[in-house]
């Protein structure tokens, strides 16, 4: 075979070029192997003087708190132990707050919740109880009195910020005050139109708050779920002052400081309202908006507790050694809708078809491995107003067809059904890059397949996905909504909710259900209001202008040793107790 | 040379304005904007929402908003964030070093592996280690960065312990050492990619001199094969592969979002697409801006560079 | 591509970087390996094409037919590939994926290149305010983010793929146009470029059959690129919504989609990975064989 000679000289110039004209190969492969095994052992010397590897603590079984079944991978906290002061958890958190000031943060987070009390707060169980209120007040106790609707805090005693100031129903006031002014730019999801409803605040002495309401307002417990200190943002800016960033607060921890983009550290507030504790001496909270990459860090011990953990990797990290999961229910449902203003879904039996043909358990129990219970009610089971006798579709393909044939939609081309002229062929909008409910969608869409209904998927980024959605350019949606534990589920489905005015946008119009709303609204009377939140549910599970999923676990994974974590289904996010956790020895 | 160098230089203004108006106006059009965030929380009314856009000035018309951010920024106003209330500028330039850390050491690190090789791969083409540099350049831009960015963090930092998987430094310490050690996962994922794409270019643009003559003139001059190749060789296959690291250099500022994704590492391109996903609009425009006067100054770098290599070119 | 009609020209005629006759032509054993490997390349190009075409016949599953109960299998008789997280079948949506990613990959290239050639060209060789004008829309365009027009397309109309294919085209010419212009303004230099000037060729004829020719080389690298590129980018583009909606697989999305069971579960990964690793290697390959057809060193 002719050797090319334009090889060799390549490999000669090759050697030269690399000074290594005098080595023969044996020298070579002596040098390449000497150098990369000095290298190795370089690296392997300092991986050596490097983090210890984690202990390997026995796998206890993983704790849950999860009121609703079936989630068989978890199982009840042990709180059992005495809690010990002392350690800073390392948390990695899967986003970063944009404010720690509850009133301007627009996320539905809860670190600022570590950070501050409030006048009331939910607790695991939806019940309030009081914080920085001595009790809370309703009608039964004399804390709400009827015409005018006035309700009276008292706070407890000697309580102080964490500068060492005092709180006092001034501060109150001031939060009021705060909120109100048309300055202020207003952030999100902690405040409520009760605020606007609030017709005067008055302070008899430091320690007495009394609100005084323009008209009937039922969510009152829900408000003031932080408080803003008069003396140190009085006369400021509250939109752009560094309290934003490092606030002065009367929660169990405050901030020491928060780095951009990387972390933020909280220390013990020596000045919390409770003797002994937080029993940890610290919280670092990093930044890790990559689920992979927080998952990780669990795995190698540079956290010590993660959120927002995905549905389908709950049974991988379980068996992580040392690491307990903990999945709790919020108040929060995914759900399937209807755009009314296409006439084809404004017939019933189309949306009972949808009902009856959408497989919830299939989904519950292999796309999302059992992981989230089934959802037959907008109100999840959690809630006082949850209706447990409401009209449930079981799956049935057959009675779906039936439904449809005997509606008038014959089977047509493409195995589509048709009345008419027109197809059962819809545009199914959903958030893009939400792994897990993508795969919901196609899976609803092929069982749909089986009914004879045809979904175009077509998914948007969430911005957008809200713009399109609010316009009416939908047929069907399929996403989540959350609500506080008020079951305020009017602004979803009142006729005088559409947008831009509310959140109906399923564009639905029902007289009847609207009426029940209005009246619950006003009702103070827990009981009677109840009675009426029963009846719009029925309504709904009647006329579908919606079908609930399933309700949206939230999933926490932390180290073993981290005990007493109780999480929380509302708003008031998992750290409304951080006070008792405590990480053992 | 002087009166092209002075053309170009007072073109900047200019450039830089048009680009930041049709940039203004693009951003403008996503739907929604920093208040689409409210469209899913039930407890905000639509007034407030109004009362909010007209707080923060977004009721008035384009070129009005226009107008005055161009007149703030040209005075060093950025703004401040629609997400954080803080000043752009601060939430921007923040994160300059981070970035500036990350892709310098990519650079080089994709420099120190791309030039050799691909100077070895034209200089042996066809052999082992050509197939080898090409196998591994394709491989280098078939797999996205994520998939590279999780494998190594998995081997790296979660199966054998070497190194720790996320974040700039290790809370409480922040010595050279410890940042150093943060630095080696993310740079070496970005790194990859560049080297793949250099290595080609390089590759290419060797093959295409080093049958020249006056390659074999200079050998047959007896100068050594380094001399040769560095000297006479490189400078004139190095036009190609300058125009391509300009406009990597230039993409610096939008560049590494999926590495800083996996690593945590406070970057702009982070910062990017966040702000880019919450339509913040003071943000963006000052991340934007920073770009384009990056892509801007280093094109322009690029062509003075081919001249200083290629004394013939003549810009009219 | 027609051979210059005058020898003088061919034999002045360099390759991109500066004149000298080639003084050692690659050996005939080089030359029909590259003539071997561009075969294989364009052949392996052809075969992926023929696959995404006849992709009903070959494939025994639905793309989007799901098996709840046999969901992330390992690769077995039944399923080759393995299957993914709703138990659709692998192997038929790599092939049928072929269809959206090689489609994507290959226009979106081709797009990118002959407007940055033809951009590159014009402003290389007319210089002056043709170059100023073209350069600086070169920086605009490089300046304007991808992310927000994506966004903002897809709001205002509907993503489907032909607009995918057109907008990664349009916002990835900019490089080749830059070093085509590069390589013009060496080029130009020349001497056979002015030898044609003088015999009266019209630029056109100039930049196509003279001086194109010679700046192949980065334009090849460059094109190969765009092509692995543009399939990562549409799967990027694809999780926010614009392009490929599910369930219709392309090779992108299904790697975005095997990102949280990479550890586990490798092969959801790894098969797409290596089908674009495929067609970006064969681009590559037939590239290089076109870059030797037109190099006008080789013909003498």
């Amino acid at each position: 075979m002719p050797t090319d000679r334009a090889f060799e000289t390549s490999l000669e110039r090759a050697k030269e070029f690399l000074g290594l004209r005098r080595m023969n190969r044996r020298d070579l492969i002596r040098f390449v192997g000497g150098t990369s095994g000095l290298a190795v052992l370089n690296v392997y010397i300092s991986a050596c003087t490097g983090q210890p590897p984690a202990a390997a603590a026995p796998t206890s079984a993983p704790p849950t708190s999860a009121a609703v079944p079936p989630t068989p991978a978890v199982a009840t906290q042990a709180t059992a132990g005495q809690p010990v002061t002392g350690g800073v958890l390392t948390i990695g958190y899967d986003a970063e707050p944009d404010s720690l000031n509850a009133y301007t943060t627009r996320l539905f987070a809860s670190t600022e919740s570590g950070i501050h009390e409030g006048l009331i707060v939910t607790n695991d169980k939806m019940e309030y109880v009081p914080n920085h209120a001595e009790a809370v007040p309703t009608l039964e106790n004399g804390g709400v009195q009827l015409n005018p609707m006035r309700v009276t805090y008292e706070l407890r005693p000697d309580l102080k910020w964490s500068d060492g100031q005092p709180l006092t129903s001034e501060d109150v006031k001031f939060t009021w005050q705060a909120i109100v002014n048309p300055n202020f730019k207003r952030g999100g999801f902690n405040f409520g139109e009760g605020y606007d409803l609030i017709e005067k605040v008055d302070t008899p002495d430091p320690r007495t708050a009394i609100l005084t309401f323009k008209g009937n307002y039922a969510a009152y417990n829900g408000m003031f779920r932080a408080l803003l200190p008069k003396h140190v943002l009085d006369g400021k800016d509250i939109n752009t002052d560094p309290f934003n960033r490092v606030p002065v607060s009367n929660g169990p921890m405050r901030v020491k400081e928060w780095i951009s983009g990387q972390y933020s550290q909280m220390e013990r507030n020596p000045f919390y309202r409770v003797a002994g504790r937080p029993y940890l001496d610290g919280l670092t909270m990093k930044f890790l908006t990559a689920t992979n990459t927080r998952i990780n860090q669990l795995q190698t011990g540079e956290v010590q507790y993660i959120n927002q953990v995905p549905w389908d990797r709950m049974e991988e990290i379980a068996q992580f050694p040392g690491v307990a999961i903990q999945s709790l229910v919020v108040n929060s449902w995914e759900h399937l809708d209807f755009n009314f203003r296409n006439p084809t879904l404004q017939d019933l039996a189309v949306r009972q078809a949808f009902a009856m043909g959408i497989d919830k358990k299939s989904i519950a129990e292999k796309v999302l491995q059992g992981k989230v219970p089934v959802a037959d009610n907008v109100v999840t089971p959690l809630s006082w107003a949850h209706n447990p006798n409401v009209t449930k579709w079981e799956y049935n393909v057959e009675k779906a067809r039936q439904t449809l044939e005997n509606a008038g939609w014959k089977a047509g081309s493409g195995g589509v059904r048709e009345k008419g002229g027109q197809r059962l062929s819809f545009d199914c909008v959903t958030y893009a890059g939400d792994a897990l409910r993508e795969r919901v969608q196609q899976v609803i869409q092929a069982q749909m397949r089986e009914v004879g209904i045809e979904l175009r998927i077509q998914n948007y980024p969430p911005n957008t996905f809200f713009e399109q959605v609010n316009d009416g350019k939908f047929d069907i949606k399929i996403h989540r909504w959350i609500s506080s534990a008020e079951p305020g589920f009017a602004s979803f489905f009142a006729s005088d909710r559409m947008p831009p005015r509310g959140l109906n946008n399923v564009f639905w119009d029902n007289a009847e259900i609207s009426k029940v709303f209005d009246e619950a609204d006003r009702e103070v009377d827990q009981n009677k209001r109840k009675e009426l939140l029963f009846r719009a549910q029925d309504i709904l599970a009647r006329e579908l202008p919606t079908i609930p999923l399933f309700y949206r676990p939230n999933v926490i994974a932390t180290t073993a040793k981290l005990k007493n974590v109780r999480m929380n289904p509302t708003n008031d996010g998992d750290m409304w107790a951080v006070a008792d956790w405590y990480l053992e020895r | 040379m002087g009166a092209y160098l002075t053309r170009r230089a007072l073109g900047l203004i200019p450039m830089l304005i048009a680009i930041s108006a049709i940039v203004f106006g693009i951003l403008h059009m996503i739907p929604g904007g920093p208040l689409a965030v409210y469209l899913e929380n039930p407890y905000i009314t639509p007034e407030q929402i109004e009362r909010l856009r007209q707080q923060l000035g977004l009721d008035q018309p384009l070129p009005v908003q226009y107008g005055l951010w161009l007149k703030a920024f040209v005075l060093g106003d950025w703004g401040y964030s629609f997400v954080s209330r803080r000043p752009a500028v601060d939430v921007v330039l923040e994160r300059v070093p981070a970035t500036v850390q990350l892709m310098g050491a990519a650079f080089v690190l994709a420099g120190l592996v791309a030039l050799p090789l691909g100077i070895l791969s034209a200089l042996r083409q066809y052999s082992k280690l050509d197939y080898f540099a090409t196998a591994s350049a394709f491989f280098g831009i078939s797999m996205p960065v994520f998939w590279f960015g999780l494998m190594l963090q998995l081997t790296f930092a979660v199966w054998l312990g070497w190194l720790p998987s996320a974040g700039m430094i290790e809370i409480g310490d922040g010595s050279l050492v410890d940042r150093l050690r943060h630095l080696v996962l993310p740079a070496t994922v970005l790194s990859l990619l560049y080297a793949a794409r250099w290595t080609r270019y390089v590759r290419a643009a060797m093959l295409e001199v080093i049958n020249q003559d006056y390659i074999r003139v200079a050998r047959a001059k007896g100068l050594y094969e380094r001399s040769v190749i560095s000297n006479h060789a490189l400078r004139n296959a190095l036009i190609p592969v300058i125009t391509v690291v300009a406009v990597d250099v230039a993409a610096l500022f939008s560049g590494a979002v999926v590495t800083e994704k996996v690593f945590a590492w406070p970057g702009m391109g982070q910062l990017f697409v966040d702000s880019v996903l919450k339509v913040d609009y003071t943000v963006l425009m000052g991340i934007l801006m920073v770009g384009s006067a990056a892509v801007l100054a280093f094109n322009l770098v690029a062509d003075v560079l081919y001249v200083a290599l290629d004394p013939r070119i003549r810009y009219e | 591509m027609t051979r210059p009609a005058s020898t003088t020209t061919e034999l002045v005629a360099g390759p991109l970087l500066p004149t000298g006759a080639v003084s050692r032509r690659p050996s005939s054993l080089s030359r029909l390996r590259r003539h071997r490997l561009a075969a294989v390349g364009g052949l392996g190009l052809l075969l992926l094409a023929l696959m995404a075409l006849i992709a009903p016949l070959l494939t025994p599953h639905q793309f989007d037919q799901m098996d709840l109960d046999s969901m992330r299998q390992p690769p077995t008789w039944r399923h080759p590939f393995g299957t993914d997280d709703l138990g659709r079948d692998l192997f038929t949506r790599v092939i049928y994926g072929a269809r959206i990613s090689l489609g994507t990959g290959l226009c979106s290239a081709a797009i990118a290149t002959l407007v940055g050639t033809t951009i590159g060209a014009v402003a290389g060789y007319f210089g002056g305010w043709t170059d100023n004008l073209s350069m600086r829309l070169v920086d605009l365009m490089l300046s304007i983010p991808l992310l927000p027009i994506v966004i903002v397309i897809s709001a205002v109309m509907k993503p489907t793929v032909p607009v995918l294919v057109l907008v990664i085209g349009l916002f990835g010419w900019m490089v080749t146009a830059r070093l085509v212009r590069s390589s013009f303004l060496v080029l130009k230099a020349q001497d056979f470029t002015l030898a044609a000037q003088v015999i009266g060729a019209p630029p056109g004829r100039i930049i196509v059959c003279h001086l194109l020719p010679n700046a192949v080389a980065p334009i090849v690298v460059a094109a190969t690129l765009s092509v692995g590129s543009a399939i990562i980018l549409e799967s990027i583009l694809s999780f926010l919504g614009m392009g490929v909606q599910p369930p219709t697989p392309s090779w992108g999305n299904m790697l975005q989609d095997a990102q949280s069971t990479m550890a586990t579960k490798p092969w959801m990964a790894i098969f797409p990975g290596l089908f674009i690793f495929i067609s970006v290697m064969c681009v590559n390959f037939l590239g290089d064989g076109l870059r030797d057809a037109l190099d006008p060193r080789l013909r003498v």
